[in-house]
């Protein structure tokens, strides 16, 4: 496990002001502690060697309060600084995570799976909060306060400097070395706990399944045992990192405990003053302790650091698609295609074979589940690149490659809908609008007219589950949202799965009706009513058989 | 609240009292050392520095050990409390997503904050702090009783003062952190939608507002912290100094060795030393107040009380049956229909009209009005999930191996059932080709499958029960016409003995069939 990862050193950039700061913050307490030392040990040497009484201390006491002060000041101060340091930080990561879901949003859920993103975001990222606005400071307080401090004991009392030169080495040897010993142990446990704390929310998400399926009583007992076994897992994780931070402790306390006895005896043959030991005594702790703070918050800072790389890991991730600059013409006529080759990691290497779709045709793609449909829709928007073959755009006057053309422009130029249709959050009314355009209202009516919805519709709102919309109503939407885009590329998975047949059936006509005005129709479904209207029936099964072996290796 | 807990709290404690210790002893020696006295009068106060020291570590350990140990064994007795309530409860009537259960265990997590950051920490600083002043108290009675009056001051006021300042906002950024993981989540699934359709820049900006927001409400939060750890440092000055003017006034009255002076300067900087983390832990309230009320609220659902009896024959009456949601029924005519085995019910309609809600109505699970009976009893007397198999669209495919999710239809299934049922639903090729077959992991870590492969999954699970009812819920979703044709035959002529209800807007092919369509 490491301390630090370098690629966090690209995101301190925005906050360089603030960790300028945060280090000015770390000094001045440094200044204060030591004046704080200084003062107290004077004051008690005055009181009990010279016996003064409290009046003639008057100055000395004004000044304790007012270091106080200042450290009380410097507490709030280094607080609020520490916030807006993670605060910054954390709305860049997930600012850089959305626009790379946005452009590699597909590769990451084959990549990482779905729903990492969003664990990434939101757990990820509040677990590297502690590393920021605690580890990090610390990390320079550990850096300043030993260094000073170190400096002024030498000053007052050499011996004193030499036990600490020696001993403070020890600290971060020892960490080291522990460090070096349960790394492994460590990172194949988190992973263990990992796994364990998925299983648990696994059963909750499935726990209707599980209750319909008379099986939830015996789940619960499963639920208790995976909870000990993740309780025992992450105890072994803790007792190390305690342990480890219990031998720091000691080595620290020890090498006080040292000192404190050679000013014992040294005050005792009189070779030094009682105001250089109360000095020494106050600051020795001093040295010893922003280190083994950093040590202490190792554990924080570990599980930020495997967050952060986890973030790294998506952001990194770097699936150069190759994408042309050309703009799509305006009047393509056909999209063809070569037998191509997809291949995915984990899964058979999808084959599909050459075909041609035209404008003009509603052209339906038929096959079993498993076929490639859905790669074949993902080939053609161009999020994936097939490993051989090519995608050919013929218009008016002549063809290019996919390849060639602008991707963000190309996929302007589509309309899609897919299976499980999203919308942004907010009126429905008001995201139509926004795609079809103010004035466009009659189209937004004829629209919901084909697909069934009542104009109620408009005036609900979405929220993240959807509340009261049923997934075909959000099917439907989707449907008008593709429709009054007015693209006169429509690309349609399953649009009517779950519907009833009469809504069906006007869909199915109007797009129809859609493609013979000469736009480019493709439906992937398997509804009868769509195939005996299309005009064109690309069956994947016939055509296509899927290599047995040659299965991608894991 | 476990003895565990209050054990960790004990040793919490006494690690800060050792620290406490350490400080006084040390303070006593040096002071003691510079009268040059002969070094036997030093050898104890040698002896209790090394104690102090080397104890403070030991019980350290063992608090944070045995605290976190308590901790986790809380989360689990609250996630099984949790499982037992909701396992009871569901269906429920808002949509369960993923994100709803990924939020429970966050809350379980947030609520483990009120020991481990709060009330454990609080208790250490005040049995540390109170050691402290006794022995102040034991040089000088008055310095003893004026910091002790404000030890305790700041122990209750400054943890009191920060929660009021950050309650507020505490809650409010819960709200906000909810607010952001919504639309995270919209966005890892709507990406593509987003980009198509040109609304992902101000969905971007949408998600900085909330940012910039939270960012906002926290500085209040840290605010409230700032403040409660610069009040402790202002106590913790008054202290010392109070501690120094009263040695110097006992000194000089005679009541006290001046060689104390120095032990009663230094004690207070550590007797405070236990407050200086409670603010920032303070301000943790409102949140995981929010997080309790959240978990209440969900541990408190109704139950649905579920009947022990199974009945001699399995013949399904329906009579003006329509299901109920929060005790509304839903909108569409009521069905009649007398559904026995060998006659199968085929229910088409609309999208969204309750044919799944029906279905759940069938077999006990939600309210209903009309009356439903099986065998000629009320279902609500009856066990139904044994002798009746409900397979739904959203049944949930588990993060674990295909063979391990058809399991859950029957656990005692042999190597051959299970074999002849994947050829049924036609997944022994897919399963061919697989990396390790039928033991290959799926789900949300694993292979993704197309939505017609975990269709057939979740229809091979249902088919292995062997049950006498069976409820099938749009089984062929997904599934290409001529896969669904042989499918669909194959399987209802495995039941053609059993009562059947499908639920289909497709025409499907059944021998023998009862159909009703449901209108609003």
């Amino acid at each position: 496990m490491k301390f630090f990862d370098p690629r966090l050193f690209r995101f301190s950039r925005s906050s360089r002001g603030f960790i300028s700061l945060s280090i000015l913050a770390a000094l001045t307490l440094t200044f204060l502690t030591i004046l704080q030392a200084m003062t107290i040990a004077d004051l008690v040497v005055r009181a009990f060697q010279k016996r003064e009484a409290v009046e003639t201390l008057k100055t000395s006491i004004l000044l304790l309060i007012f270091i106080f002060t200042a450290r009380a000041l410097l507490a709030i101060a280094s607080d609020l600084i520490n916030r807006r340091i993670s605060a910054r930080i954390r709305a860049e990561l997930r600012s850089l995570l959305f626009t790379q879901s946005i452009n590699k949003g597909a590769e990451i859920n084959a990549q990482f799976g779905a729903g990492k993103l969003s664990l990434v975001a939101t757990r990820g990222i509040t677990q590297l909060e502690p590393y920021f606005n605690r580890f990090i400071p610390q990390l320079f307080i550990a850096l300043f306060v030993p260094l000073f401090v170190g400096i002024t004991i030498v000053l007052h009392d050499f011996l004193s400097g030499v036990i600490i030169l020696f001993t403070i080495p020890l600290i971060p040897l020892f960490g080291i070395l522990i460090g070096k010993y349960t790394e492994s142990a460590m990172m194949k446990k988190w992973r263990t706990m990992g796994l364990l704390s998925n299983f648990i929310v696994d059963l909750f998400n499935g726990l209707l399944t599980l209750k319909v399926f008379n099986r939830s009583q015996k789940q619960e007992e499963k639920i208790h045992i995976v909870g000990e076994r993740y309780r025992v897992e992450t105890m072994k994780v803790l007792r190390i990192s305690f342990l480890s931070s219990l031998a720091l402790e000691l080595i620290a306390t020890l090498s006080v405990a040292l000192l404190a006895v050679s000013i014992g005896l040294r005050l005792v043959n009189g070779s030094i003053s009682l105001n250089v030991g109360l000095i020494v005594l106050l600051l020795a702790p001093e040295v010893y302790w922003p280190i083994r703070q950093v040590s202490a918050l190792f554990h924080a800072s570990a599980e930020g650091v495997t967050a952060a790389s986890e973030i790294f890991d998506i952001l990194d991730l770097n699936v150069n698609l190759p994408q042309g600059s050309i703009t799509p013409p305006p009047n393509i006529k056909a999209l063809a295609w070569t037998d191509i080759e997809i291949e995915y990691p984990n899964r058979i290497t999808q084959r599909i074979s050459a075909h041609e779709i035209r404008s003009g045709e509603l052209t339906v793609i038929a096959g079993p589940s498993g076929s490639g449909k859905t790669t074949l829709i993902n080939t053609l928007l161009s999020l994936v690149t097939p490993s051989t073959g090519v995608i050919t755009l013929h218009h008016e006057n002549g063809h290019f490659n996919l390849q060639e053309i602008n991707r963000e422009q190309w996929l302007r130029s589509i309309a899609w809908v897919s299976q499980d249709p999203q919308f942004p959050p907010g009126l429905i009314s008001q995201s139509l609008r926004e795609i079809a355009g103010d004035n466009k209202q009659e189209i937004v009516a004829e629209a919901l007219r084909i697909t069934g919805l009542h104009d109620s519709m408009l005036e609900k709102s979405l929220t993240d589950n959807n509340n009261g919309i049923s997934l075909g109503q959000l099917r439907r939407l989707a449907i008008v949202r593709a429709l009054i885009s007015q693209r006169s590329i429509i690309v349609m998975d399953e649009p009517t799965a779950s519907l009833d047949q009469e809504s069906e059936l006007s869909i199915a006509k109007h797009l129809q009706d859609f493609a013979h005005k000469g736009n480019i129709v493709l439906v992937v479904s398997h509804s009868p009513e769509l195939i005996s209207l299309a005009d064109h029936v690309i069956d994947l099964n016939k055509n296509l058989r899927n290599n047995p072996n040659k299965v991608a290796s894991q | 609240m476990s003895k565990r807990l209050l054990l960790s709290s004990l040793l919490g404690g006494l690690s800060l009292t050792m620290a406490v210790g350490l400080l006084g002893s040390s303070a006593w020696l040096i002071a003691m050392a510079s009268t040059q006295p002969p070094i036997l009068v030093l050898e104890v106060a040698i002896v209790s520095v090394r104690f102090f020291g080397l104890s403070r570590g030991v019980f350290r350990y063992g608090e944070r050990v045995m605290s976190h140990d308590a901790i986790l064994r809380n989360q689990t007795q609250l996630q099984t409390h949790l499982y037992r309530g909701l396992e009871r409860a569901v269906p429920l009537k808002e949509r369960t997503g993923s994100s709803f259960f990924a939020g429970i265990i966050r809350d379980v997590e947030i609520i483990q904050d009120r020991w481990l950051r709060i009330y454990i920490p609080w208790i250490s600083a005040a049995i540390s702090g109170l050691a402290g002043i006794c022995a102040i108290y034991f040089l000088s009675p008055r310095a003893g009783t004026l910091i002790g009056t404000l030890f305790i001051a700041s122990l209750i006021g400054i943890p009191m003062l920060t929660r009021r300042l950050s309650l507020h906002a505490s809650n409010v950024s819960y709200v906000d952190e909810t607010e952001i993981v919504s639309q995270i989540s919209n966005i890892s699934r709507g990406f593509l939608e987003a980009k198509i359709y040109g609304y992902s820049v101000s969905l971007q900006q949408k998600l900085r507002q909330t940012d910039i927001a939270l960012a906002r409400k926290e500085s209040i939060l840290d605010l409230g912290s700032g403040i409660g750890v610069a009040l402790n440092i202002l106590a913790t000055s008054g202290a010392v100094i109070i501690g120094l003017t009263t040695a110097i006034h006992n000194v000089s009255q005679g009541e006290l060795g001046a060689v104390n002076i120095a032990t009663l300067t230094l004690l207070p900087l550590m007797i405070f030393d236990g407050i200086s983390t409670l603010p920032s832990a303070f301000t943790l309230i409102g949140r995981i107040e929010s997080a309790q009320k959240n978990i209440e609220g969900l541990a408190h659902q109704t139950p649905i009380s579920l009947g022990t009896k199974i009945p001699e024959t399995f013949e399904i009456s329906l009579n003006n049956v329509r299901a109920q949601w929060g005790g509304e029924s839903l909108n569409h005519q009521p069905i009649t229909a007398l559904i026995e085995p060998g006659t199968p019910l085929l229910i088409s309609g609309e999208s969204g009209i309750g044919k799944s809600s029906l279905a759940l109505a069938i077999i006990g699970l939600i309210p209903y009005e009309g009356t439903i009976l099986i065998g000629g009893e009320s279902n609500s007397h009856l066990a139904c999930s044994e002798f009746a198999t409900l397979s739904l669209q959203s049944d949930h495919i588990f993060n674990s191996s295909i063979k391990e999710n058809i399991r859950i239809g029957n656990p005692n299934i042999t190597d051959q059932e299970l074999e002849s049922i994947l050829k049924i639903v036609e997944l022994d090729h897919v399963i061919s080709h697989l990396p390790s077959g039928v033991d290959s992991v799926i789900g949300t870590y694993g292979t993704q499958l197309s939505g017609g492969e975990k269709q057939r999954i979740r229809l091979a699970r249902a088919l292995v029960r062997n049950t006498p009812i069976y409820i099938l819920d749009e089984p062929f979703e997904f599934l290409e016409m001529d896969q669904a044709q042989r499918i669909s035959k194959k399987v209802f002529e495995r039941l053609s003995k059993n009562t059947l209800i499908v639920i289909s807007h497709d025409q499907l092919t059944i021998p023998n069939v009862l159909r009703i369509n449901l209108r609003g």
